[in-house]
């Protein structure tokens, strides 16, 4: 079996919130647990989907990938080594091999540094490169995200939507991580530019073998990019396996569900609609059980009281009472 | 029977440059017509202009713009004031954002019940109420409450729907409703969307982006390229075969067109801007059809297509 680039174990991600001082005094802080026991395997050019609604934590996911934030609890090996209980020296050399690209492209180029500057910093602050060569790095990079070396000495604002993803998918790519988790990359962009910049992803990992964290809500994108999916709900994954499977053959009645809320736009793409009620619980009071339970047309009175746990069924794993299997 | 709305030769400007190209659209009664393009086609400027929401710099003129056989441009603006808002309605992309945040959502739409219809007392608090649950809003007395910071985003979108409907409008404009939502929050506001069309027989246009919701909610659609409506026709048949190479190209960069290929195909550059707008039909620098003609001599919209040379028609290419 392929070495996994990055393995997750049970990651979790607790928040403590405020519930004002009095609230504090009396019961103490809430605890929204944002981020529940997510477990997976990465390998090297291999892409990994995260779907699932607002809120459901898939950003907060992204967060611990990146090891922008410690895991409360949980372990995340990059390669051999376990970044939640790394020294912050390692968790710097570690970050190089988790690089991320953000959703809004407009926000995440600073508009003070030209494209060239931006490229550059990554090797400036990881690498004991010179000025020159990282010149000529970033010059390199320019050119294999499609764009032309005159646009190396330009600032963000004199390009388009689609143009700035790219840098921005350029930057990621400057320290050649093992891992890229791209967050929402292209929901702010238009259907033909979204385009471009998926197949660019798709022509970086094919020389590469960069792996991919792909978070999206479009589920049509997904279906493109994905070699495996993992559909989350509220902190949780309900159903994770090979694409073929999970979206083919949809099992969690979550997943059906937000298949079904797909419009497509031919008549023999449309799924079964199984409509969804209502909307996501307040993480501040999670219903007990089945998290879903609350929204699920295949409720009953275990869901209510008992968490499914996820198990393996065919080559997927799937966490639901109701579901044979 | 003629149109509800009837829109010939629509231009907008700012300072100059062109949001709105020559617009001619026509909306019949109880139609559900999908309005599409990319950013900056021009689709939400133009329905602001019908609107009347268009602030200095913006220049709007038109040949026509006919609502219900009454001429919009010759009246009044206290005339087409009194007509927009209430027998023209528009909900808005952002809804936690276009509702006030320092009012309660009941609040803002007893005022539209207020100025425009006239009510008071106890039948408007009937009015608001009943409002509130035709737009599905659960536990809606306790919502009349709330502000628009304590609702999801889809409760603020049913709000904002329900200020809308709240006149009994003829025309309901959507512009993105639900481009801000999950997808499973989107199919309950579409379908909430598709229910009050039937049930009230108003005419809705849809303004967005997403292709896949035109195609399972309208049955005619436009399509706008760069300020012109490139395109227009029933769904099915627009979708199956597209006519214009740019609603061609539109369809091809979907994932759901491309199953299985590595790579999607992409239309190549990007929309023309400010300084860059071709002489000639504006496709022309990034279209593979594109002849010597299309480059000098802007098309006609003709017979719903705006082209030289349209695809899957016979005797041409395709």
């Amino acid at each position: 079996m392929v070495e996994a680039v990055l393995r997750a174990q049970d990651l979790s991600r607790h928040y403590r919130v405020s519930r004002g001082w009095l609230g504090n005094i009396a019961r103490g802080h809430a605890v929204v647990k944002a981020l529940n026991g997510v477990s997976f395997e990465l390998q090297a050019g291999r892409t990994l989907a995260v779907v699932g609604e607002s809120g459901c934590g898939k950003s907060t996911l992204a967060r611990q990938l990146t090891l922008i934030e410690p895991p409360t609890a949980g372990a995340l090996f990059l390669g051999d080594q376990d970044a939640a209980t790394a020294t912050p020296a390692q968790r710097q050399q570690l970050r190089q091999r988790v690089q991320m690209v953000f959703q809004n492209p407009y926000a995440s180029l600073n508009p003070r540094k030209t494209i060239a500057a931006a490229l550059g910093e990554p090797l400036a602050i990881n690498t004991m490169l010179g000025k020159a060569e990282r010149r000529e790095r970033a010059l390199q990079m320019i050119e294999r995200v499609g764009l032309r070396p005159e646009h190396a000495a330009r600032y963000p604002h004199m390009f388009s939507g689609g143009q700035r993803q790219r840098v921005a998918v350029a930057r990621a790519m400057m320290l050649q991580p093992a891992i890229v988790v791209a967050d929402e990359p292209t929901s702010a962009l238009d259907v033909s530019i979204q385009a471009q910049v998926l197949n660019l992803f798709m022509d970086l990992q094919d020389a590469t073998g960069t792996a991919y964290v792909f978070i999206s809500h479009n589920l049509s994108v997904v279906e493109h990019v994905a070699h495996d999916v993992m559909v989350m709900y509220f902190g949780a994954a309900v159903e994770h396996g090979p694409k073929a499977q999970v979206l083919g053959a949809p099992l969690h009645p979550y997943t059906q569900a937000l298949l079904g809320a797909v419009p497509a736009l031919r008549a023999a793409d449309r799924h079964p609609h199984r409509p969804l009620v209502g909307e996501l619980p307040s993480p501040l009071n999670p219903p007990d059980g089945c998290a879903f339970h609350t929204r699920c047309p295949l409720v009953q009175a275990r869901c209510k009281v008992e968490v499914p746990l996820l198990r393996d069924l065919g080559g997927r794993r799937l966490a639901c009472h109701v579901v044979a299997g | 029977m003629k149109a509800l709305l009837e829109i010939r030769n629509l231009r907008v400007s700012f300072n100059g440059s062109i949001a709105v190209d020559g617009v001619d659209l026509d909306v019949g009664h109880s139609e559900l017509l999908g309005l599409v393009g990319e950013s900056g086609s021009g689709k939400s400027v133009s329905m602001l202009a019908l609107m009347g929401l268009l602030d200095a710099p913006g220049v709007v003129s038109a040949d026509a713009l006919r609502f219900d056989g009454q001429d919009l441009l010759a009246m009044t603006a206290a005339r087409r004031r009194r007509l927009i808002g209430r027998d023209i309605a528009m909900v808005f992309q952002d809804a936690p954002n276009s509702l006030n945040p320092s009012h309660t959502v009941g609040d803002q739409v007893r005022e539209v019940l207020k100025v425009h219809v006239g009510l008071r007392g106890a039948a408007l608090e009937a009015r608001l109420l009943q409002l509130f649950e035709r737009v599905e809003i659960p536990a809606a007395k306790s919502r009349l409450k709330a502000y628009p910071h304590e609702l999801s985003g889809g409760m603020n979108q049913r709000v904002m729907i329900a200020m809308a409907i709240a006149c009994e409008p003829r025309l309901l404009i959507a512009d993105e409703p639900t481009t801000a939502l999950d997808v499973t929050i989107q199919a309950q506001v579409m379908a909430l969307l598709q229910k009050l069309q039937a049930e009230q027989g108003l005419s809705l246009v849809l303004i967005t982006h997403d292709l896949a919701v035109v195609a399972e909610m309208a049955r005619r659609v436009a399509v706008m390229y760069a300020g012109q409506v490139v395109e227009t026709g029933a769904v099915d048949t627009l979708f199956d075969r597209p006519r214009h190479p740019y609603t061609a190209a539109l369809l091809a960069a979907l994932p759901e067109y491309n199953r299985g290929a590595r790579r999607l195909q992409a239309l190549p550059g990007i929309v023309p801007g400010r300084y860059d707008r071709p002489p000639g039909c504006l496709l022309a620098p990034r279209c593979a059809q594109a002849q010597a003609r299309c480059r000098v001599e802007r098309p006609p919209l003709a017979d719903g297509v705006r082209c030289f040379c349209p695809l899957h028609t016979a005797g041409a290419h395709g």
